[in-house]
């Protein structure tokens, strides 16, 4: 704590000294405490280090001076320190630290060997005492160091200078360096105490000017406070005014020409100016110009005067709205006798004001409403809620004297006319205002156009009827009690019968199928949708009255719809029909058919009436009719082309054919020349080998297109006929310098159920085609087992010219005389068929045929049928097992046969029946050749004359199926009903299946197709004539019952 | 802070504080008459040989008076004596022999020559530094304590004996040094006796054996 902080009293110089000197004698109390407490602490360490151990020989203990440093160096700092801290200041305290001080030199001596450096420590001592500024502390710490040396000179002499007898001299400079000090540090503690002296004194002559300064400080502001209170008071007080002033009204304050100078906060809120704004202006600023100019100088002349004015005046805010004020002007008459100033005091009465003005206009309003009441056509009766009347319009009364009621204020009287409805109607009635709801009610009743009452009587349902339109609301009075009833009568006869034809026509137009719609011709609004509408679009009525056609017409804004509303608007009552769409609610279209027209209407503009047909049904009647009527064109088209495609495939080789005959026929040339005429039979065969195909193609399609066609299901080797086909047509593609190579992609069923011959001829087209589009590469056939599926996969794969993917895509549909490309059919032939039939084969086998192909790089065929049902079958592996080709080894032996025997029928006797000479002479020429005996019979009917009734005995029948006076079947049947039994091999151009059968069930044994195969006519007339006897030809008991 | 208030309010505890600062007083007084009593505290010595001892491996400088000091090399006080030994040979510009004999035990030889005692008389200029092995060369001298000094004439006589330092471990000029130094000067000195103040040497007793010759060692 320092001295300035201390308080400050009244003191004089020499008590400032005494506290002064104490403080500082105590701060340096202090600092020895701490002084000694390191000294004894460094005496310490001194002997550990200097002198730690004592020796005895060999034996050491504790050196004596490491015991006197902690037992005399704690003893010499304990005392000190204690009173340092107790007694603070006292000259017990630093007499005590003086003497330890001394010591603490001593005992340093001691410790370090009496190294003349520690002698120092004797003059510090000194000079650290003179902090004391106390002299007596120098000679009591100078007499302590005397004393020590005094006493230890006597005792132990030598202890202090070495010898047992110094020089006297010595002690006599020891002393005086001692004294020296002592002297100059006396000196200064002089110097010190006297500055501490006039210090303290001028101290306790300012202390003594700051208390008389204080003291009057103390006066004056007491005074002051006094006066501040008085000044508080009178300004709470000026403030409360001020608030009240502010809030509850508007106070400004003008000079004597009329400017502001003094504006509150009320003035300012209500008239939207600040005080800024305001001050220096006039009132004139808040001039509303409500006033006439007398009105302002009538004020200024009177309050010019002196004398107060007040009035009602109407300002102007600075936001251009109106507010009324209570004006009171009182003039302020300053001390010249004028006018010095003007304090206005204004008070808002805006609102009164206002409410004045409302209710002169509820006034106003209330006598036009009574006058309208009066006036008006509507009969208005105010009652009780017992029905007497309070008031009732000439109206109203002229309605009731119409029913005999004479209407009087203040009687009671019959509020519906008649007595049969009153009393029902009343009681609701007044039910309902007492609830506090509104009653409205519609009532018919019958009228004498005298004005009398009526009676119910005979002639009652002959009076004219009005129809009378009643609302009763209750009058609420100033306490909200129901205190009365106001009621409205109103003829609406006309109204009602109008109401009813329009809800008559209505009901009919709902109940139209067609759409109605009427539209606003203006605002194109819906006015009016039937039932049939809301059902069609989707929307409700109360939501289409809401639309335009716009909303559901998607072609509302396009140019012909436009053009026809401008026509159908330029004549009204003329009806367009035309097509459009109409958009559901939920998004799909509605083709309509809509007949519109513009029909007049009483107001402004005119109405759009629409009838509105759903064409759909319609359109898809129409649709598919245009789609038959293009199936029907186009079938005739493919038609057309298939017979012209036809005609030219027909034509050509018969074109060779009949040109070369005609050649060998005439040309001498061919005649002569047998190579020429060798050349020629082998173009004709050529070429009616190709006519035959074709014929067979035709054959084929026509059944499949007529659903004839049938398949079998026998047991078939499909690696025999797949090596069959490779084989068949392995010389056509070596012919032309392709490979043709036949791989088993997988083990293969040894058997499987299917038509053996159907399927052959696919391969056969499909290898064939492979063939004939390859000009170099190699065609593959490829075959598989698809075990999942039970089906056997021949892939076709061809190097040839490839087809683009529309190609493919038109293949891929396998349609009737259709190719891939016209012109293909003129480079490579063909017509179109077998792709077809092939295609309808495999489906009838279970299968289908796929197409992919690459224009130029190839095509590959992928043709499936079903295995069937695999009980007997084993898988084989193809690649290794070999399979004799039966057909082409039968065929090879039967020409083998034929070539080793040329002769084969020799002594077989054949009956021929043929109707035509060319193939009587072709067949027999065979037959003969073969060495058969060959009879002809122009038809069935000589044939069976020849057998039965000639009883000409042969070997074997050739019938021709097809012949005058009697056909084959016939003749056939004849034969095996007479008991028949030789072979009878059927001759016929139809190849299909059916006609086979046809043929075995009229009888025969077999058949040959025509053109008749010479080698496989020889093969059937060596298998059924050869070796069989010609003998009884009929079978005896067949006869018999014949006979009889 | 307070200011303190010395004059009444502890005036009874004034008392108090004056009979303990006498107490106090008494404490410290007898605390340094201890000190004192302690330093001036003296072995009893044996009677030295007057003459240079027969028998011993040391020799007699007969052209300078010869000095054997005997010191303790562990012994702490005697950094005193090897103090006023350096200002003495200093004085006497090496006018004596002087040889210095550290009494060391026979096991510890070693560690002990190690010593600051050792390495400072290893350090001093013109002094022989002899390893006197279980204090034998001391039982010869009778020296007990540290820092006991002999002075041999050239002709063997003994001339002086005692310490060189006024009290145990306190440097300072001394009776004993003045009078050495008169001595090797050739001048009469004032006294050829003085108290010798250290620590107890290892003497002979204490490990016995016998034999002297054998058990020196001389460090150069």
């Amino acid at each position: 704590m320092s001295i300035n902080s201390a308080v400050v009293t009244d003191m004089s110089g020499e008590e400032i000294k005494a506290r002064d000197i104490l403080l500082s004698r105590g701060n340096t109390d202090r600092i020895f405490a701490i002084l000694m407490l390191l000294q004894a602490i460094s005496a310490i360490i001194t002997a550990f280090v200097v002198s730690p151990v004592a020796w005895h020989g060999t034996q050491s203990q504790v050196h004596i001076h490491v015991w006197s440093a902690f037992g005399l160096g704690g003893l010499l700092a304990s005392l000190p320190i204690l009173l340092a801290f107790r007694l603070p200041g006292s000259a017990l305290t630093r007499h005590v630290i003086a003497i330890s001080q001394m010591l603490f030199g001593a005992l340093f001596i001691h410790l370090s060997g009496g190294r003349i450096e520690s002698h120092f420590h004797v003059f510090v001592s000194l000079a650290c005492l003179a902090f004391y500024h106390d002299w007596r502390v120098l000679v009591t710490a100078t007499a302590c160091t005397a004393t020590d040396h005094f006493a230890r000179g006597f005792l132990w002499p030598q202890s202090i200078f070495g010898i047992l007898t110094a020089s006297p001299w010595r002690s006599v400079e020891h002393a005086a360096w001692v004294l020296l000090e002592d002297v100059f540090l006396m000196i200064a503690i002089a110097s010190t105490m006297r500055n501490l002296t006039r210090s303290a004194c001028r101290e306790a002559e300012l202390t003594k000017l700051k208390l008389e300064f204080e003291s009057q400080v103390i006066a004056k502001t007491s005074e002051l406070s006094t006066v501040c209170e008085k000044a508080e008071k009178a300004l709470r007080e000026n403030l409360a005014l001020r608030y009240a002033l502010d809030r509850y009204a508007l106070l400004s304050i003008a000079d004597r020409s009329g400017k502001i100078v003094d504006a509150n906060i009320g003035f300012c809120e209500i008239s939207g100016y600040t005080t800024d704004e305001l001050l220096g202006q006039d009132h004139r600023i808040l001039n509303s110009g409500f006033h006439p100019r007398s009105f302002w100088i009538e004020m200024w002349k009177t309050i010019s005067s002196g004398t107060p004015w007040r009035s009602e005046v109407c300002n102007r805010a600075k936001d251009g709205s109106l507010y009324w004020v209570d004006s009171t002007i009182i003039p302020q008459i300053g001390t010249d006798g004028k006018v010095e100033k003007y304090i206005s005091l204004r008070f808002d009465i805006t609102d009164k004001k206002n409410a004045e003005q409302s209710l002169r206009l509820a006034n106003q309003r209330f006598q036009e409403l009574a006058s309208a009441v009066e006036r008006s056509p509507d009969c208005t009766v105010v009652t009780d809620l017992d029905g007497t009347v309070r008031f009732a319009n000439p109206a109203a009364r002229g309605l009731d004297r119409m029913f005999g009621h004479d209407l009087q204020v203040g009687r009671k009287a019959l509020l519906f006319t008649e007595d049969r409805i009153e009393e029902t109607l009343l009681q609701n009635m007044i039910e309902t205002i007492k609830s506090g709801n509104v009653f409205n009610n519609q009532f018919e009743c019958r009228f004498d156009s005298h004005g009398t009452s009526l009676e119910f009587d005979d002639e009652y349902k002959e009076r004219p009827t009005k129809v009378l339109s009643v609302t009763a609301s209750p009058l609420i009075n100033n306490e909200g009690i129901i205190d009365g009833i106001l009621i409205s009568k109103r003829d609406v006869t006309d109204e009602v019968t109008r109401q009813r034809s329009l809800e008559e026509i209505t009901s009919a137009m709902d109940a139209a199928t067609d759409c109605v719609f009427i539209v606003d011709e203006e605002s194109y609004r819906f006015v009016y949708v039937n039932q049939g509408a809301t059902q069609q679009i989707g929307y409700s009525a109360e939501e289409m009255r809401q639309m335009t056609p716009r909303d559901i017409n998607p072609h509302f804004d396009s140019e012909p719809i436009k053009a026809m509303l401008a026509s159908v608007k330029m004549s009204p009552g003329t009806a367009i029909t035309f097509r459009s769409e109409h958009q559901h609610r939920e998004g799909h279209r509605i083709p309509v058919e809509i007949s519109l027209q513009l029909i007049p209407h009483l107001g402004r503009s005119g109405r759009l009436l629409a009838i509105v047909r759903d064409i759909t049904e319609q359109l898809q009647s129409e649709h598919a009719l245009n789609v038959a009527k293009e199936n029907a064109e186009s079938s005739s088209r493919s038609k057309s082309e298939f017979l012209a495609n036809m005609s030219h495939e027909i034509r050509t080789p018969m074109t060779a054919i009949l040109g070369f005959a005609d050649l060998l026929d005439s040309d001498e040339q061919y005649a002569n020349d047998t190579a020429l005429a060798s050349n020629a039979v082998q173009t004709i065969r050529s070429n009616a080998n190709h006519l035959l195909t074709i014929i067979n193609d035709i054959l084929d399609m026509s059944k499949i297109e007529a659903g004839k066609m049938t398949v079998e299901q026998i047991d078939t080797s499909p690696v025999k006929i797949a090596r069959e086909v490779i084989s068949l047509l392995q010389t056509q593609a070596t012919g032309k310098g392709i490979s043709i190579q036949l791989e088993f992609d997988s083990l293969i069923p040894g058997v499987i159920k299917t038509d053996p011959t159907r399927l052959r001829q696919i391969l056969l087209n499909l290898v064939g085609n492979a063939v004939k589009f390859t000009e170099v590469g190699t065609v593959k056939l490829i075959v598989k087992y698809i075990a999942e599926t039970s089906q056997i996969q021949f892939s076709v794969v061809d190097t040839g010219i490839g087809m683009s993917a529309e190609q493919c895509e038109v293949i891929s549909k396998f349609g009737s005389f259709s190719q891939a490309d016209g012109s293909t059919t003129r480079k490579f032939g063909g017509t179109g068929l077998g792709l077809r039939i092939s295609n309808s084969f495999a489906e009838m086998l279970g299968g289908c045929i796929r197409v992919s192909s690459q224009p130029g790089e190839g095509s590959t065929f992928m043709v499936t049928v079903a295995t069937g049902n695999l009980i007997h079958g084993e898988l084989i592996d193809a690649n290794k097992t070999y399979l004799p080709i039966e057909s082409k080894a039968r065929e090879k032996t039967s020409m083998e046969s034929v070539a080793a025997n040329p002769q084969p029928l020799l002594g077989i006797k054949i009956l021929l029946a043929e109707d035509g000479p060319d193939n009587q002479r072709l067949i027999s020429f065979h037959l003969k050749k073969a060495g058969a005996e060959v009879t002809i019979a122009e038809n069935g009917l000589v044939a069976v004359e020849q057998i039965a009734v000639h009883q000409e005995r042969f070997h074997l029948v050739f019938m021709d199926m097809q012949m005058p006076e009697m056909d084959g079947y016939e003749a056939t049947r004849r034969l095996r009903d007479l008991g028949y039994i030789q072979p009878i091999i059927a001759l016929t151009a139809h190849a299909m299946e059916s006609d086979r059968k046809k043929c075995i069930e009229a009888g025969c044994d077999n058949y040959a197709s025509k053109p008749i195969n010479r080698d496989n006519l020889l093969e059937l007339a060596k298998r059924y004539g050869a070796g069989r006897p010609s003998g009884e030809p009929f079978n005896t008991l067949s006869l018999v019952k014949q006979g009889s | 802070m307070k200011y303190p208030n010395t004059q009444s309010k502890n005036e009874p505890n004034r008392n108090a504080y004056r009979l303990l600062s006498a107490i106090w007083a008494i404490g410290v007084v007898s605390g340094f008459s201890l000190i004192v009593s302690q330093n001036f505290a003296t072995s009893k010595e044996s009677s030295p040989p007057i003459a240079w001892p027969a028998g011993i491996n040391l020799e007699l400088d007969t052209n300078h008076p010869t000095l054997i000091v005997f010191i303790h090399p562990k012994c702490p006080c005697s950094s005193a004596t090897l103090g006023e030994l350096e200002r003495l040979l200093a004085e006497v510009n090496q006018q004596v022999k002087c040889t210095v004999l550290m009494g060391c035990p026979s096991e510890h030889v070693d560690p002990w020559m190690r010593s600051k005692n050792a390495a400072r008389c290893k350090s001093m200029e013109g002094v022989q530094v002899v390893v006197d092995v279980a204090g034998r060369m001391a039982a010869k001298f009778g020296a007990a304590t540290s820092g006991h000094c002999f002075l041999y004439s050239v002709t063997g006589s003994l001339m002086f004996h005692g310490g060189i330092t006024t009290e145990r471990g306190h440097e300072g000029e001394s009776c004993g040094r003045v009078s050495m130094r008169d001595l090797i000067a050739g001048l009469p000195g004032t006294i050829d006796h003085s108290p010798v103040f250290g620590c107890e040497l290892v003497l002979m007793s204490e490990k016995s054996g016998s034999g002297a010759h054998c058990c020196q060692e001389t460090l150069e």
